[in-house]
């Protein structure tokens, strides 16, 4: 009885704590889907916004003090992971080799590079890309657009809530699937 | 006739099919092993119509030595109860010979698909110019379904070659004439403008370029052992444009009008794309046989390897008419299987692989429900109404790359019905067997613990 119990309440905890979101392209539609936990403030841009400039990001979330900032790139130009992973790391402060790591990820059709370092402040990044097959696939230059996710925080609090920001980056997808070969 | 009856009902008969099939196999586990290939093994065992009529056999057997008790008493029950649990099992091979599913569902992270690889199977799929629909014709003993299509030549292994701007002892250039090789690769076979053409074949491609192209402007085409051709130029300013084998082809009207292979420093050159094949001895690990087919199509021939995935490139037939490619049977099943990642576990700080495991959403293509599964070699994910998906695996195993998973999909109407119930059966009418006794007046008694008769078995009842 107590186990029946126990599976009931973590499922509906798992439920009110973290919900499957719309997050909105550049053009207004909701081309991508990721776990967003309940109690992270999300922002998205306003429509009299100019979202032409891929300097702002489609999707702002804050949690306590970390802010995490999601970024397509529809243009023409492709920008590699590499490059953008290079701008986070001349970005951060008193960063040393030990207290970086850059690591090749793919999940979800994407594919592309975590980078995670520690200086005066903390990051911890995702520079993803569709390889040219999936790309090929995909009419909608927003659902071919190069993406990033980044979070920024002090040390202390991007330890503390590593694995949330983890599992939030990792649940990111395009929530129309790429058409089959 | 009684007589015949009698023989294929009785214990004699049970038993040569008892030693017949223990010699499939043994065979089998032999012939496994030697070949390192299951599919070799059990053309020869398993899949061979003699051991189908041992089966048969054996139903034959069971249901005859059942009825041989007629008129039936209490005291048979048990052996009835064993007989039918029996006969279950076996009318459970048979529907899952006859009605079972067993295929791969081939994904790419990010994509899904609810079309499910049947194992040794072939078809003929076919893109007819301005449809979406593609056609599926089987392919069952050499003969395909369609009206206007024959198969004049099959081989059962073959070795695919792409041809573009060499073909056999000419360089094709699209737009230019064509130009025969000399024997020297030294010397120009001809110009493009201000260029110098140089053609050839080397064991090492890089090297010869090095000294083709010591002044500009000049382009090379030089093909290495393998049939592919590698692209070299110096352009007037000395730079210098390289192209490796196939890094880029050209898709011309989604293929009807065929591909082409292209280089566009220092200016834009193609050459078009085709391919032929040359029949190998076939493999005995049978798995890794590439058959190809000649196929007739109203009045033109195309030949077509197989593609096992069914993902490479349909070619052209009847100047564009239609696409075609030679690829397993595909099966539409009620689920929809979205991949959303997989990936490689390696033991702790090693690259050694531990396990292989991957995310999918699998979701009722007649409800619209969904649930989300991580299935690894050892988790299988089962549907309620018999479903089952097993990770086979994974491709390319590093973790920076788009993965494919291959996931197993089995279906085996008869497993709730026939076979389960009928294990269950079996167990009671072995229980019943061993354990009750029967009085003459149908009553039955325990017959405890240890066996009497100074240790003998039961006699038959």
């Amino acid at each position: 009885m107590v186990f029946i119990f126990l599976v009931i309440g973590s499922l509906i905890l798992t439920t009110l704590t973290a919900a499957k979101e719309a997050i909105f392209d550049r053009a207004g539609h909701p081309t991508y889907q990721a776990m967003i936990e309940k109690g992270w403030r999300r922002i998205d841009p306003t429509r009299e916004e100019n979202l032409e400039d891929t300097t702002k990001p489609i999707c702002t979330l804050f949690l306590e003090g970390i802010k995490i900032t999601i970024h397509n790139f529809p243009g023409e130009q492709r920008i590699s992971p590499q490059a953008q992973v290079a701008r986070w790391k001349n970005q951060l402060k008193n960063l040393d080799s030990a207290n970086y790591r850059i690591e090749p990820v793919a999940w979800g059709g994407y594919a592309g590079l975590f980078f995670e370092g520690y200086g005066e402040s903390a990051v911890l990044g995702w520079a993803l890309s569709l390889p040219p097959n999936h790309c090929r696939l995909l009419d909608d230059p927003q659902a071919r657009a190069e993406v990033t996710i980044k979070a920024i925080g002090t040390c202390a609090e991007i330890q503390k809530h590593r694995e949330a920001i983890i599992a939030f980056a990792t649940s990111f997808e395009l929530r129309e699937e790429i058409p089959h070969r | 006739m009684n007589n015949i009856l009698r023989f294929l009902g009785s214990v004699y008969f049970a038993i040569t099919l008892i030693a017949l099939t223990a010699l499939f196999v043994i065979a089998g586990t032999f012939l496994e092993s030697f070949a390192d290939s299951h599919q070799y093994a059990a053309s020869f065992t398993y899949e061979n119509p003699i051991f189908t009529l041992l089966l048969g056999g054996f139903f034959i057997n069971i249901l005859l030595a059942a009825l041989r008790r007629w008129p039936f008493k209490w005291k048979h029950t048990p052996f009835l109860i064993t007989h039918l649990g029996l006969l279950m099992i076996l009318s459970g091979v048979i529907v899952k010979n006859i009605w079972g599913l067993q295929g791969t569902l081939v994904i790419w992270e990010g994509s899904g698909s609810h079309d499910v690889f049947l194992s040794h199977s072939h078809m003929v799929e076919v893109l007819p110019r301005g449809q979406s629909e593609k056609k599926r014709y089987p392919i069952r003993n050499n003969r395909i379904g369609a009206p206007n299509m024959q198969i004049i030549a099959s081989v059962p292994h073959a070795e695919e070659h792409l041809e573009s701007w060499i073909k056999g002892d000419w360089l094709c250039i699209s737009g230019f004439p064509k130009l025969r090789l000399n024997n020297e690769i030294s010397k120009a076979i001809g110009k493009i403008g201000s260029f110098k053409i140089f053609a050839g074949r080397a064991e090492h491609p890089l090297e010869v370029a090095k000294q083709l192209l010591v002044e500009g402007p000049t382009l090379a085409f030089i093909q290495d052992p393998t049939g592919a051709v590698h692209y070299f130029a110096r352009d007037a300013e000395d730079q210098v444009h390289t192209q490796d084998k196939w890094s880029k082809i050209v898709v011309y009207d989604n293929g009807f009008l065929g591909y082409y292979t292209q280089v566009t420093e220092p200016f834009n050159l193609e050459s078009s794309l085709q391919h032929f094949f040359k029949p190998l001895t076939p493999l005995v690990k049978r798995e890794e046989n590439k058959p190809a087919i000649k196929l007739q199509i109203d009045d033109e021939q195309v030949v077509l390897g197989f593609d096992p995935t069914g993902e490479g490139l349909m070619w052209p037939t009847q100047s564009g008419k239609y696409l075609v490619r030679f690829q397993p049977e595909l099966s539409s099943i009620p689920y929809h299987v979205r991949l959303r990642q997989a990936r490689q576990v390696s033991y702790a700080n090693t690259n050694q692989p531990f396990s292989y495991e991957c995310d999918i959403v699998i979701s009722n293509r007649n409800d619209g429900s969904a649930v989300e599964k991580t299935l690894s070699m050892n988790h299988v994910h089962e549907t309620w109404d018999g479903y089952r998906f097993y990770l086979s695996g994974i491709n390319p195993p590093s973790p920076g790359e788009v993965k494919r998973a291959s996931i197993v999909v089995n279906k085996d109407p008869a497993k709730y019905l026939l076979t389960y119930p009928g294990a269950v059966i079996l167990s009671m009418g072995i229980f019943g067997l061993f354990w009750i006794k029967w009085d003459d007046k149908g009553r039955p008694s325990l017959r405890g613990w240890g066996f009497r008769n100074n240790g003998r078995m039961p006699r038959e009842q």
